[in-house]
C-alpha cells in the first residue's frame, strides 16, 4: 500500500486506460477522484470497484474546455479529500481527418482539451500541491503518436508532442518543490478502442511486429503510473517514458 | 548571391527582427521572393524589405496577428497575387514571456499558444492548398531547445515549441506525395537581441551557456538562414518531418548535464567568433 492516505485525480477515468490507472491507484491505497465528461456511468462503475477495494471514490463531471468546471472539479477533490497529491493528466480527445479540411473548431477542441485542459490541470493541482507542501506527482499520458507522427491527425500528433513540452516545463518550474513530472508513452494496447487508432493494422499483426510479440495490458500501464505516483520515484522527473513492447523499435 | 531558389516566394512569419528577419535575408540572397512578416513594426520590417530588395528580389511587407486567422488568411491572399503564391513558409513567430506555471493565468497560457501554435497552424493551412497544387512546398517550423530539455519559467513557449515539432511530424507524412517537405529546427542559444534578456534568466550565466556548447560561441542568426536555405533548396526532397538541432554542439535534448562532461569545468574554453 504505497500510497495509502494520498488522494489521486485521474481525468477520463470512463475509458479503458484511465480506469486500470485509477483501479491500481486504488489497489495501493490511494483515493481517488475520478473526472468523466460524456461517459459518467463508466466512471461511476470504476468508482465502485475502487470502492470494493477499500478506497473512497468521488466521481466530477467536467468538460475540460470550460476552465470553470476544471476549477470545480479540482476544488471538490480537494474539499471531499484534503487536497490532491498525484494527478494522472489522461483525458484526451481524437480524431482523424485531412489537415486541408480540418476545421479551426476541431483544431480547437482538440488542443484545449489534450494540451490546455492538462496544463490547467496541472497548474490547479500543482498550486494545491504547493500550497500544502506535498512532493506531489502529475503523470501526463502521452502517446505514440507524439513520437512518430501519424496521418491524418495534425491536431492529435500536435497535441501530444505538446504535451512532452509541456512536461518537461513543468518538470522545471515544479522540481523546488519536490513535485515531480513525468509522461508515460504508450504504444498499442489490447483496450476495445484499438482500431480506432490503427485503423490500417489489426491488434494481431500489430503483435507480429512488437518484439514482445504482445499487445500491452491496460494493467501495466496502470503500474507504471504507480511506480511513478510512489516516493520511490522521486528522483524521477520530466521523463518520457515509453510503454510499447519495443514498438518503435521496429523499422520498415 | 546565388541562385539555389530563384523564382520562389518565401514567408517568413516574425521576420521584422533577429532570427526571422535573417533567414528572410538569407533566402533572398538565393533569389527568393520574401514575404515580411511582422505583427505590428512596420518600419522594422519595411527596412528588412528594403534590405531583401536590395539583394534584387521582390519583398512584400505584411502586417498581421497571426493568431487571428482572418489576418493570416488575408496575408497569404495578399502574397499569393502579388507573387503568385507561397513556396516556402517559415513559422518563425515566437512569443516568449517569462512565466512559471504557477504565475502564468490561463489567459496567458492561451494568448502565448494562440500566437505560436495556431498561428503556424493558420498559416500551414493556407499555403499548403497552392502547395499541393504546384506539388511543391517546403515548410519549416522554427522550434527551440527549451522544448527538448524544458525550462524553467517559460512553460508555454515549451510547450507550444514542442507541439509545433508535433505539427511537423504529422504534416510531413500526410503531404509527403506531394513533394512538400516539412521539418523542424532547434537553434540553440544565438546572438540576437533579445539574448541581454534572456541571459538574466535563473540558471545560467553567459559562461555556463558558452561552456554547454562545444563550438565555444553563440549561433549567429545568419546560420540558422543558411540552414533554412538548404532545407528550402531542391536538394532536401528526402529530408521531412525531421528536426535538426543547431546548438553548437550542445545536446538536442539534454541541458544543464552537458556541464558535467566537461572535465574541467572551470576550464578555458575561450568564446570563439565566427569569421565569415
Amino acid at each position: 500500500m504505497t500510497l495509502a492516505r494520498k488522494t489521486a485525480l485521474v481525468t477520463g477515468a470512463s475509458g479503458s486506460l484511465g480506469r486500470a490507472i485509477a483501479l491500481e491507484l486504488a489497489r495501493q491505497g490511494a483515493d481517488l477522484v475520478l473526472h468523466a465528461f460524456t461517459h459518467r456511468d463508466n466512471a461511476e462503475a470504476v468508482a465502485d470497484e475502487a470502492r470494493r477495494a477499500g478506497s473512497k471514490a468521488l466521481v466530477v463531471v467536467a468538460d475540460m474546455r470550460r476552465p470553470k468546471e476544471v476549477e470545480a472539479m479540482v476544488q471538490a477533490g480537494v474539499k471531499a479529500f484534503g487536497g490532491i497529491d498525484i494527478l494522472v493528466n489522461n483525458a484526451a480527445v481524437s480524431g482523424h481527418e485531412s489537415f486541408l479540411t480540418m476545421s479551426v473548431e476541431e483544431w480547437d477542441r482538440v488542443l484545449t482539451v489534450n494540451l490546455s485542459g492538462m496544463f490547467l490541470c496541472s497548474k490547479l493541482a500543482a498550486e494545491d500541491m504547493v500550497r500544502r507542501h506535498r512532493q506531489g506527482r502529475i503523470i501526463n499520458i502521452a502517446s505514440r503518436d507524439a513520437m512518430t507522427g501519424a496521418e491524418f491527425m495534425a491536431h492529435v500528433v500536435t497535441s501530444k508532442m505538446g504535451v512532452l513540452g509541456l512536461t518537461r516545463c513543468l518538470a522545471h518550474d515544479l522540481g523546488e518543490y519536490g513535485i515531480t513530472v513525468n509522461a508515460v508513452a504508450p504504444g498499442a494496447f489490447d483496450v476495445p478502442t484499438l482500431d480506432k487508432w490503427y485503423p490500417t493494422l489489426t491488434g494481431e499483426r500489430i503483435a507480429q511486429l512488437t518484439p514482445m510479440k504482445r499487445l500491452g495490458l491496460a494493467g501495466e500501464i496502470g503500474k507504471l503510473c504507480a511506480f511513478l505516483a510512489s516516493d520511490d520515484a522521486a528522483f524521477i522527473t520530466g521523463q518520457v517514458i515509453q510503454i510499447n513492447g519495443g514498438l518503435e523499435m521496429t523499422t520498415s | 548571391m546565388g541562385t539555389q531558389l530563384h523564382g520562389r516566394t518565401a514567408l517568413v512569419t516574425g521576420s521584422s527582427s533577429n532570427i526571422g528577419r535573417a533567414i528572410a535575408l538569407e533566402l533572398a540572397r538565393e533569389g527568393a521572393n520574401v514575404v515580411i512578416h511582422g505583427r505590428s513594426r512596420l518600419p522594422e520590417a519595411e527596412a528588412v524589405a528594403a534590405e531583401a530588395r536590395a539583394l534584387g528580389v521582390g519583398a512584400l511587407v505584411c502586417l498581421a496577428d497571426v493568431s487571428d486567422q482572418a489576418a493570416v488568411r488575408s496575408m497569404i491572399a495578399r502574397a499569393t497575387e502579388h507573387f503568385g503564391g507561397v513556396d516556402i513558409l517559415l513559422n518563425s513567430v515566437g512569443m516568449r514571456p517569462t512565466q512559471t506555471v504557477l504565475d502564468a493565468s490561463y489567459e496567458d497560457w492561451l494568448n502565448v499558444l494562440h500566437a505560436n501554435l495556431y498561428g503556424a497552424f493558420y498559416c500551414c493551412q493556407a499555403v499548403l492548398p497552392g502547395m499541393v497544387k504546384r506539388r511543391w512546398g517546403r515548410i519549416i517550423n522554427m522550434s527551440s531547445r527549451n522544448a527538448f530539455t524544458g525550462v524553467k519559467g517559460r512553460i508555454h513557449e515549451g510547450s507550444c515549441k514542442a507541439a509545433v515539432h508535433g505539427l511537423t511530424r504529422a504534416l510531413a507524412i500526410e503531404f509527403a506525395p506531394y513533394g512538400i517537405t516539412v521539418n523542424s529546427i532547434s537553434p540553440g542559444s544565438q546572438k540576437t537581441q533579445r539574448n541581454p534578456n534572456m541571459f538574466s534568466d535563473w540558471y545560467w550565466t553567459d559562461e555556463d551557456r558558452l561552456r554547454q556548447m562545444p563550438v565555444g560561441r553563440l549561433g549567429e542568426p545568419w546560420e540558422v538562414g543558411k540552414l533554412c536555405v538548404y532545407l528550402a533548396s531542391e536538394d532536401t526532397g528526402f529530408i521531412t518531418g525531421t528536426i535538426i538541432h543547431m546548438t553548437g554542439g550542445a545536446w538536442g535534448n539534454v541541458g544543464a548535464e552537458s556541464l558535467l562532461w566537461r572535465s574541467n569545468p572551470r576550464g578555458q574554453s575561450p568564446p570563439r567568433e565566427v569569421v565569415r
